[in-house]
């Protein structure tokens, strides 16, 4: 078995997991509650199932994941939830600021004379629609 | 109905509504017109940012957005050969090679007049269909409610041919996700691990951040600094398209186009507007299949002309269909509250932030609403013409400019303030960066994402109802019992077993013909 038909398989396999674990858990729901969540879960296991065997009989596979720069879709990945954690900690500005320039840094912006006004005006902006405008109560750490 | 719109009129005849229409139009001129953006990324984005916002203000600066994303998306299709949107992919065909032949700005000019021919056309239907399909479905009980959920759901697993597996397990995960927090019918917790914040389900506005806006982010993210970034809309490419419009300033230029070539591409228009129209009245159809779609009949019509090396009609016919998609998907979600597409899906989020919900319903609880909707429609497409026209000759080539990195940026600040903002709680953040990345996996397994989107949304009351007619006849008989419902069983049916049947159907009648 290639490495692209393993990962194509990956997909209806998940689907297939899921669905058992639709049905495991809808047993300790009531009678009714558990009504929807069952037949959710039979018709995901029926369908993975075919999808499985149609994934399985494809000839060619594409490597789906061909180009990809793991590094920095990670990295920007992460960094969305590094954000969400420091969001209270160090105020909605500075950490937005942050984001953005490293989010553009990510990207392959590398102009640092742009980059960091941008940051700064792009995080400016948006705090300032938000918090003075609209009144939203966002994370800050001197107001 | 007169009176009622009317109504309408009255509401957006306030100077402010109007400058918030014409805003809206600008923006969606604009994120229509750069690579990456679109309109559903831009209403997901600003959705919370219109909670401050006066109802009327907030749905005319979405109804504009919405309005003219589609036709900004034809600029750098022309210019560039980039669609902006996925609507403007098929406008590329035709529209690139005019522009080598130097005609740009004529061919800008015939993409703008029938972006709004297309859409005056669908705000029409809207106006008049939307109510007369609403005074139907008040008369729906809880069968012809879960029936006309899954004729929703049918329609975009049909559209997808034989190969609706993935679409199925879309549809599946999230008919799940419907069924998270406190259950409407017992108050019992469901699939909430135990976490106060899932008590009320995942909310639909941070979703929809993390499925278009943070989506849009890691797309980029996944290709920043490999050579097929590179291949992409790179600086050079962006002062390129920027000379170009400028060099054919001297016999080429943006204006209404001629009464011979208007009354050359009428009949194209028409087609293509009435194309657009059903197939965007159909729940999943969409965008994608109604320019193909009008693209196909031009070129059938037309065997005389090769299209694909510069064709007028083969501009005119994908731009009146994808602006003929824009108000008459609206239909469903106004008098059915099934949205037509996944933008239009994004105006429930729009709606119940503002305390409405779509549906039959909104014409008699919010009737002014409802029409101001509609109204807004009509009033921003014909809007749109001067502007798109002006848009074309003056900010279109400064537009090209933006750097989409830099761009990246400012839509993650939006993302994230947006999502927070939605209930003032850093775990909604969470959830759109997790359907960010959820979206991520979905794109690269080629599972799409609209009927999870559709599922999610009509979830909820698919459930309800569905529950609500086992309990009144203890019977699932009771799908086939009642005629509407029965009639769409069977036409959710064939949507689904078309892609099998279809086939069989046509070699049927293949023989008998050749037999005759």
């Amino acid at each position: 078995m290639t490495k692209n038909k393993l990962i194509s398989l990956l997909c209806p396999l998940a689907f297939l997991a899921f669905g058992i674990w639709i049905r495991v858990s809808s047993m300790s729901f009531q009678k009714r509650d558990a009504t929807f969540p069952n037949l959710v879960a039979y018709v995901t296991i029926v369908i993975a199932i075919i999808d499985l065997i149609v994934e399985w009989r494809k000839q060619d596979h594409k490597d789906r994941f061909k180009g990809v720069n793991f590094v920095r879709l990670l990295a920007c990945v992460a960094a969305m939830f590094l954000y969400v954690f420091l969001l209270k900690k160090i105020g909605f500005f500075v950490d937005t600021m942050l984001l953005c320039g490293f989010t553009m840094w990510v990207l392959g912006y590398r102009k640092w004379k742009v980059l960091i006004p941008c940051a700064i005006v792009i995080s400016a902006v948006v705090f300032g629609v938000f918090y003075g405008l609209m009144r939203v109560p966002l994370p800050t750490i001197f107001l | 109905m007169l009176e009622n719109i009317m109504l309408g009129f009255s509401q957006l005849a306030d100077p402010i509504v109007l400058v918030t229409l014409f805003l809206g139009v600008l923006l969606g001129l604009t994120v229509g017109a750069l690579p990456g953006l679109n309109d559903s990324i831009t209403i997901a984005v600003l959705i919370p940012v219109t909670f401050g916002m006066q109802p009327t203000l907030a749905f005319a600066l979405l109804v504009g957005i919405y309005v003219s994303s589609a036709c900004g998306g034809s600029i750098p299709a022309v210019l560039l050969e980039i669609p902006g949107t996925a609507s403007a992919v098929v406008t590329a065909y035709d529209g690139y090679p005019l522009k080598q032949k130097g005609r740009a700005l004529e061919t800008l000019s015939v993409c703008m007049t029938s972006s709004v021919f297309g859409g005056i056309c669908s705000a029409l239907v809207l106006m008049f269909l939307s109510p007369l399909l609403a005074s139907v479905a008040l008369k729906f009980g809880p069968p012809e409610y879960f029936m006309l959920g899954m004729l929703g759901i049918a329609t975009v697993i049909g559209m997808a041919g034989k190969d609706c597996w993935k679409h199925f397990l879309s549809m599946t995960f999230g008919l799940w996700l419907s069924c998270i927090g406190v259950s409407t019918s017992t108050g019992m917790t469901r699939f909430t691990f135990g976490t106060m914040s899932l008590m009320d389900g995942i909310p639909l506005v941070p979703r929809m951040i993390g499925l278009f806006g943070i989506l849009s982010v890691i797309k980029i993210a996944e290709k920043a600094g490999t050579a097929q970034a590179e291949e992409g809309y790179t600086d050079e490419m962006q002062h390129l398209a920027a000379e170009e419009t400028h060099k054919h300033h001297g016999k080429d230029k943006v204006s209404f186009p001629s009464l011979a070539m208007c009354k050359r591409l009428l009949p194209t228009w028409l087609r293509s507007s009435a194309i657009g129209n059903v197939l965007g009245c159909l729940p999943g159809a969409g965008m994608t299949m109604a320019i193909f779609t009008a693209y196909d009949v031009e070129k059938r019509l037309h065997p005389e002309k090769e299209f694909g090396t510069g064709v007028m009609e083969g501009v005119a016919a994908p731009e009146a269909a994808n602006n003929a998609v824009v108000a008459s998907s609206m239909v469903p979600l106004l008098s059915l509250g099934i949205p037509g597409n996944s933008t239009a899906a994004l105006f429930i989020g729009a709606l119940t932030i503002h305390g409405m919900v779509a549906g039959p319903t909104l014409f008699t609880k919010n009737p002014d609403m409802a029409y101001l909707i509609i109204v807004a429609f009509l009033v921003g497409n014909i809007m749109m013409l001067p502007m798109a026209l002006l848009y074309c000759k003056y900010l279109a080539a400064q537009v090209l400019k933006l750097n989409p990195k830099v761009l990246s940026a400012a839509i993650l600040a939006l993302c994230m303030a947006g999502s927070y903002a939605y209930k003032n709680n850093p775990f909604h953040v969470g959830v759109a960066i997790a359907f960010g990345a959820i979206g991520y996996l979905f794109y690269k397994f080629n599972v799409p994402t609209a009927p999870f989107i559709l599922a999610s949304i009509l979830g909820g009351m698919m459930e309800a109802n569905f529950i609500n007619s086992l309990v009144y006849t203890g019977s699932a008989m009771v799908f086939l019992q009642r005629p509407i419902s029965c009639a769409l069983v069977i036409v959710s049916a064939v949507f689904i077993l078309w892609p099998w049947v279809g086939p069989i159907v046509k070699k049927v009648l293949k023989k008998e013909k050749t037999a005759v």
